[in-house]
């Protein structure tokens, strides 16, 4: 055997596959030939490595999944139709026992609802029992038609009032000759669809026949107006009333007794009175309508209403053609929406409507105002009248009873049963109190809530009562003797001349059960009740009507959840307001369990107050912000007097002389009160007032309006835009380097979540910078530079130069020890999940990815700084992750403090040759004066020449000093990063963890001389705040930008080319095709030392239009268009969102994969059309 | 068809008996464990389309799985290909995005690598051979070579590798030092 024929068989002579002859052949050979044992060598050094590796995988064992699996399975039949149709049947079986899952629940809850007022149940049977025994057979009620007012009653104002319908069987009576009504039987069509609860009195002569002619007038006696239920319009006509549920008609008639114990009805009587089945809750907020409650009613005196579930068009139609013909002098109601009715021969119901507290009190206890007493009015409040069905309808007693009972009514008994007193009235304990001004002022609680919140209050839409009735119009206490008045709202409270956000509806203080639901019904006519207020304009932030929302609730409160999802669908109503307003919503819903102030200054309650919604905001969601923020206006926090818990100081002092006004002293006590009452209380007993910002509520002085109103604008640096330069004029364009990317991630945070973000908040190089460019790593020295250039696709003519500089990239190994001190912001404007929850995310990631060697300090300030965790070495993760556990919010930002204890914790734990950085990590909101800031940054900046340098991270979209906050890291050497969401956190902190924490050049700057024979014009795009001067970039004193490792940054110059060749004297006569030079100076961070690097912007880096420039030349362009346009540079004037979109839609395709990308063209498409 | 129904048994039997190979073999052709499940669920697949009732597992089954499982990878490698090159690009790019790759000892994975440069043929022999540990004799059934024919390919392939390896590796020990 040859060698040739020798060598393929190498390998299987190694694996000792070959046959005995074959392998004696092979040995034989390599016995003579040197050649070939080298080549055995050789294959032996290749194969080894392939069989040790191979052989390992070979006895891995490998499973399909069993999806797979399963489908090998089941291709050895072919899949027949009756068994896909098994699997049809399957699906629908599957999808009916989730829905019921579901469904079921569902009509629990209702079933619940019902359940809430046994007395309406009480009083439907005493009712029923009544009337049966009356036979009051021939009694049809034919009140009317419940209509929206004219205009008004579109689908939506009604179906606003869905959820709430409320039906109460009231034990009012009919008078038995209907007469009012005029009118003859029911109409066929209304017996088309009986509803409700008139099946009781299907079986009953038509009560058209009364032989009285006459009408029903309303309490009012008028047209019109009932006392607190504007808003619905009852029209008596000649048929069996309508009212309107669900769209559908029902009629409601049927005759009860009134079950007043105390006043048995005889028949005769109580054919006086009619009731009207159901009656509505709904308090419209309609302003102008329902005011003249008073006036002896005629007759018949409609109380309730019905409430009207949805009302469908056609019902609407059919409502309005019956109110046509409905005979004039009827009862008019100008509800808006579902009425009521009633009636009773009462002579005097205008004072019982009047004192609205009366409604929700025991009949007992009503003023003996000569009228019966109005009873029933405890609301039943059902979701849908079939439950009123099918507790009447054509039920024997027996099965009655056992209905009511099953929905928690009482078994009927043999006598009329009394109505049990509203459950509230008799659990309601005393009320809290409050002082104010030194006076005591108690407050009822609202005896019935779910009647009296929406009948004792004044909507601050609606018309003040008569002087007069001010005081009726508060509910009486129970038992009277506790009750005291309050001020009344021409009291001490100010009055301003407009409202302003600040003035909201009034919003129900949290209430559990059935009281939340009285919340709810309440809120549910917010909306149409918010519309009036007009926007703000006075300086007066008290409500006017604040006073009258001081009911204080107690007792079965304590357990109260906030009324939360009732009241969202009103939050989205008002668009513009909306932040506002949900701050306010917010605050209604904090309960704060106790207040007791004694003396206490504005600070220590503003500071008290914070908590308290922090702790009370339970349903705040992970991505919302809990709580409210309280701050102070700087204005008022120097006038503190020193009479609280801090010693009279300079603050005192400076208020003293300059004979401002003091706020402090607040003293009043309360128990479960909402925030909002809480603070409007405090801010009425201190002579402020608040404002109610985007971010927060300020509260300041009253003369302090317009300097207030810019509080919360976030601070930014002031606009500059590089000008175009002459290359003739100056040839050089020197900046310093800049890796930042807040201004991106900012700008991302705001437009996606549809505001725009402020054109001062936006720095294109930090845009453009926020992206990746792949430019390849230098091999051997600390930079490589890259240039390219395009046609610019904006602007026609122009052409637009990358200078891409990336960084060396340096291997963990090699990476130098960390010695980090974090600087955390708790003050209590961090107390928000993506703040700092997020903020203990990111550091929980970095802490993971640190190496032993690595050491980490804590130190967090709030009001003041403190050393959470004292330099200690990385490898001990558990014990600084349980520091960082331990980390909660309190007080107010303390910057300087927080910064001043860093750098001396960082100071004193100083390691040469390590990374000693400071991390700041805040929401930027420091309340910090200008000398102070200049101080502190001096403070910085002398630590950075000692070696330690900060970063800084933002968190918390808000009122951050974003030009604070990147001076700050500027002059520190570290990098500044918004920080948005945990994606960003995982990015920054521990993806780019190298480069954070691994600079490996400071004083990075970078110098392009363009050749003015070849172009005639440059502009920097970005930039602005890191320009230097040509002679900057060769003075190594310069501060300037750090690279860290592997990191990249990227310029761009819109140039415009010279035409033709240009005169002789150019440095780039030699290389023709140089259009300029990119130099790019730094020092390097361990040496120290100073080097220079050059780099010849080559024509030949020219592509030939757009379209051919690679993928992320051309990302780099739209970005930093979209950020010109973003800050309205006038040189993007004429870009519109198309332009920006044809660019970076086709690049958002083709990086389909990157989230960044993808969040960029969306924000272009957020951007509205020019 | 429902009469040619095959115990269910006995199917789990077969493909318990070789998805484990079949799915190393796969994956180690086109480096994707997910496709690698795709392919192997085919060629199983396919083999019970082809039962004839009665049928038992015979000698040639394991060879028959192998290339019919190659000729899937294959094609899917092909399918694969047009993407590929789209996102090769984006590939190569990300690569310089991201920041250096954690050390692991990969040795297995820089072999796989390797592996997947080699020729179609080569792969094919190289796997059946020094993973799956395939006689030259069944390697010739499998991929209708002669049995020589497999021996010299398998001894370019391995070969190659070597060169192969020993570039990659100096590649990786040189880029890290700047």
């Amino acid at each position: 055997m040859n060698c040739n024929q020798i060598e393929p068989l190498l390998t299987a002579y190694l694996l000792g596959d070959l046959e005995t002859t074959a392998r004696q052949g092979v040995d034989e050979h390599l016995a003579t030939c040197p050649a070939c044992q080298a080549a055995l060598a050789e294959t032996r050094a290749a194969l080894e490595p392939v069989q040790t590796a191979l052989g390992t995988r070979g006895q891995q064992h490998f499973r399909l999944d069993y999806f797979y699996r399963e489908k090998i399975r089941r291709s050895r039949t072919r899949t027949t139709l009756a068994r896909s149709l098994l699997r049809i049947a399957a699906m629908v079986l599957i999808v009916f026992g989730v829905m019921s899952l579901f469904l079921f629940p569902a009509m629990q809850g209702s079933v619940k609802k019902a359940k809430v007022s046994s007395r309406a149940n009480d009083m439907r049977i005493a009712a029923a029992r009544h009337q049966e025994a009356e036979d009051m057979a021939t009694v049809h009620f034919d009140v009317g038609t419940v209509r929206p007012e004219t205009g008004k009653g579109t689908d939506d104002d009604l179906t606003k009032h869905k959820e709430f319908s409320t039906i109460a069987s009231g034990g009012i009576t009919m008078p038995a000759a209907l007469p009012s009504l005029g009118v003859p039987a029911a109409s066929p069509d209304m017996q088309e669809e009986p509803i409700v609860a008139n099946r009781l009195s299907m079986d009953r002569k038509p009560f058209g026949e009364s032989p009285r002619g006459d009408t029903i007038t309303g309490p009012g006696g008028h047209d019109g107006t009932w006392g607190r239920l504007p808003g619905t319009t009852l029209k008596p006509n000649g048929k069996a009333q309508d009212v309107w549920f669900d769209g559908r008609r029902g009629s409601l008639e049927k005759s009860q007794p009134r079950p007043d114990p105390s006043k048995p009805s005889s028949p005769n009587e109580s054919m006086k009175d009619w009731s009207v089945e159901s009656y509505k809750l709904a308090m419209n907020g309609r302003p102008g309508a329902g005011e003249g409650g008073a006036g002896s009613g005629g007759e018949g005196t409609i109380i309730a209403g019905s409430l009207v579930d949805e009302v469908h068009r056609n019902g609407i139609e059919r409502r309005d053609k019956l109110a046509k013909q409905s005979p004039p002098g009827v009862v008019r109601e100008k509800a808006k929406l579902g009425l009521i009715g009633i009636v009773g021969d009462s002579k005097d119901m205008s004072s019982k409507w009047t004192d609205r507290a009366g409604i929700g009190k025991e009949p007992e206890k009503l003023p003996p105002a000569g009228a019966e007493p109005v009873t029933g009015f405890a609301p039943d409040i059902t979701k849908s009248p079939l439950v009123m069905k099918n507790l009447y309808g054509g039920r024997s007693e027996g099965s009655r009873g056992r209905a009511i009972k099953s929905y928690g009514g009482a078994a009927p008994a043999t006598e009329p049963v009394p109505p049990a007193p509203p459950p509230a009235v008799q659990t309601a304990p005393a009320v809290g109190n409050y002082s104010y001004n030194g006076a005591i002022l108690s407050e009822t609680p609202a005896a019935q809530p779910s009647i009296t919140i929406s009948a004792g209050r004044t909507h601050p839409g609606l018309p003040s009562p008569p002087r007069g009735s001010a005081e009726t119009s508060r509910p009486p206490i129970q038992g009277g003797d506790q009750y005291s008045e309050i001020p009344s709202r021409e009291g001490s409270v100010k009055r301003g001349g407009g409202k302003t956000e600040g003035d909201h509806e009034l919003a129900p203080v949290p209430l559990a059960g059935d009281i939340s639901l009285a919340g709810k019904l309440f809120r549910s006519e917010a909306p149409s009740a918010a519309k009036p207020v007009p926007p703000a304009s006075g300086a007066e932030v008290q409500s006017q009507n604040t006073v009258d929302y001081y009911h204080f609730y107690n007792g079965d409160l304590r357990s109260a959840k906030p009324a939360g999802q009732p009241l969202e669908e009103s939050q989205e109503t008002e668009g513009g307001k909306k932040n506002g307003k949900n701050m306010i919503n917010k605050m209604e819903k904090i309960l704060i369990p106790e207040i007791e102030f004694r003396g206490a200054n504005i600070a220590d309650v503003v500071d008290f107050l914070n908590r308290a919604g922090q702790e009370g905001d339970k349903d705040g969601k992970e991505d919302e912000t809990k709580g409210v923020k309280l701050t102070l206006a700087p204005e008022v926090e120097k006038t503190i007097i020193g009479s609280g818990t801090d010693p009279a100081t300079s603050y005192g002092d400076e208020g003293a002389k300059t004979g401002l006004p003091k706020f402090g002293d607040i003293t009043f006590n309360a128990r479960f009160i909402s925030m909002k009452q809480a603070l409007d209380i405090i801010t009425k007993v201190s002579g402020l007032k608040y404002r109610v910002g985007q971010n927060g509520i300020t509260i300041l002085r009253p003369e302090d309006e317009e300097v207030e109103v810019k509080q919360p604008e976030p601070v930014l640096s002031p606009q500059v835009f590089n000008p175009v330069i002459p290359t003739k004029q100056n040839a050089f364009s020197t900046f310093a380097i800049d890796v930042d990317t807040a201004s991106f991630t900012i700008a991302r945070r705001s437009l996606l979540s549809g505001l725009m973000p402020s054109p001062n908040a936006i720095r294109v190089e930090e845009f453009v910078n926020a992206f990746e460019y792949a430019y390849p790593p230098p091999e051997r020295r600390a930079f490589a530079v890259y240039t390219d250039i395009a046609p610019s696709p904006f602007r026609a003519g122009l052409q637009l130069l990358r200078v891409g500089v990336r960084g060396k990239v340096i291997g963990r190994d090699r990476r130098r020890v960390s010695v980090l001190t974090f600087v955390i912001d708790t003050s209590g404007s961090m107390n928000m999940p993506d703040r700092l929850g997020l903020i203990k995310t990111a550091l929980r990631l970095l802490v993971e990815n640190l190496d032993d060697r690595d050491r980490v300090a804590i130190v967090t300030f709030g009001s003041e700084p403190r050393l959470v965790l004292d330099q200690t070495p990385a490898l001990k993760k558990a014990e600084i992750l349980q520091a960082l556990d331990s980390i909660q919010t309190y007080g107010s930002t303390h910057l300087e403090g927080g910064l001043a204890l860093g750098y001396e914790t960082a100071a004193r734990h100083f390691q040469s040759g390590a990374e000693n950085r400071v991390l700041l990590l805040s929401d930027g909101v420091a309340n910090l004066g200008a000398a102070t800031a200049q101080e502190l940054l001096n403070r910085v900046e002398a630590y950075r020449k000692q070696g330690i340098v900060c970063s800084v991270f933002g968190f918390g979209q808000g009122t951050y000093n974003d030009a604070m906050l990147e001076t700050l890291a500027d002059k520190g050497d570290g990098v500044y990063r918004f920080i948005d969401t945990p994606a960003e956190a995982q990015r920054v902190f521990v993806d780019d963890l190298a480069a954070t924490l691994n600079i490996i050049a400071r004083d990075v700057k970078i110098q392009v001389e363009f050749d003015p024979a070849r172009v005639a014009s440059y502009r920097l795009l970005g930039y602005e705040n890191r320009a230097l001067t040509k002679e900057q970039f060769r003075d190594d004193t310069v501060d300037a930008g750090e690279i860290g490792s592997g990191q990249s940054a990227t310029a761009l110059y819109e140039l415009a080319l010279a035409e033709g060749g240009g005169d002789a004297a150019t440095p780039y006569r030699a290389a023709e095709s140089a259009l300029g030079m990119v130099r790019v100076r730094w020092a390097d961070i361990d040496t120290g030392r100073v080097e220079e690097l050059a780099h010849p912007v080559r024509i030949t880096d020219r592509h030939p239009t757009f379209r051919d420039a690679p993928l992320r030349f051309r990302l780099a362009a739209g970005v930093a268009e979209l950020a010109e346009v973003l800050r309205q540079s006038p040189y993007a004037a004429g870009t519109d969102k198309d332009d920006l979109l044809g660019v970076l839609r086709p690049i958002g395709l083709e990086l389909v994969l990157d989230q960044k990308v993808q969040d960029l063209v969306r924000m272009a498409n957020a951007l509205g059309k020019k | 068809m429902t009469g040619k129904t095959i115990p269910e048994q006995e199917i789990d039997g077969i493909v318990a008996e070789h998805e484990s190979p079949l799915l190393r073999y796969v994956s180690g052709l086109i480096g994707d464990s997910h496709a690698a499940q795709d392919v192997v669920q085919t060629t199983f697949i396919k083999l019970l389309r082809q039962w004839r009732p009665g049928a038992r597992p015979s000698a040639t089954l394991r060879a028959w799985l192998y290339r019919v499982a190659h000729n899937e990878a294959v094609d899917h490698l092909r399918r694969e290909q047009r993407r590929w090159r789209l996102h090769a690009s984006h590939a190569r790019e990300r690569e310089l995005i991201a920041t250096p790759p954690a050390e692991t000892d990969g040795k297995l994975d820089a072999v796989l690598a390797a592996v997947r440069k080699l020729d179609r043929a080569e792969q094919q022999v190289v796997l059946l051979r020094l993973q799956e540990g395939l006689s030259y004799q069944a390697i010739a059934q499998v991929t209708g070579r002669s049995e020589g024919n497999v021996g010299c390919i398998l001894h370019h392939a391995v070969k190659k590798l070597g060169g192969l390896l020993r570039a990659s590796t100096t590649d990786r020990t040189g880029g890290g030092t700047p």
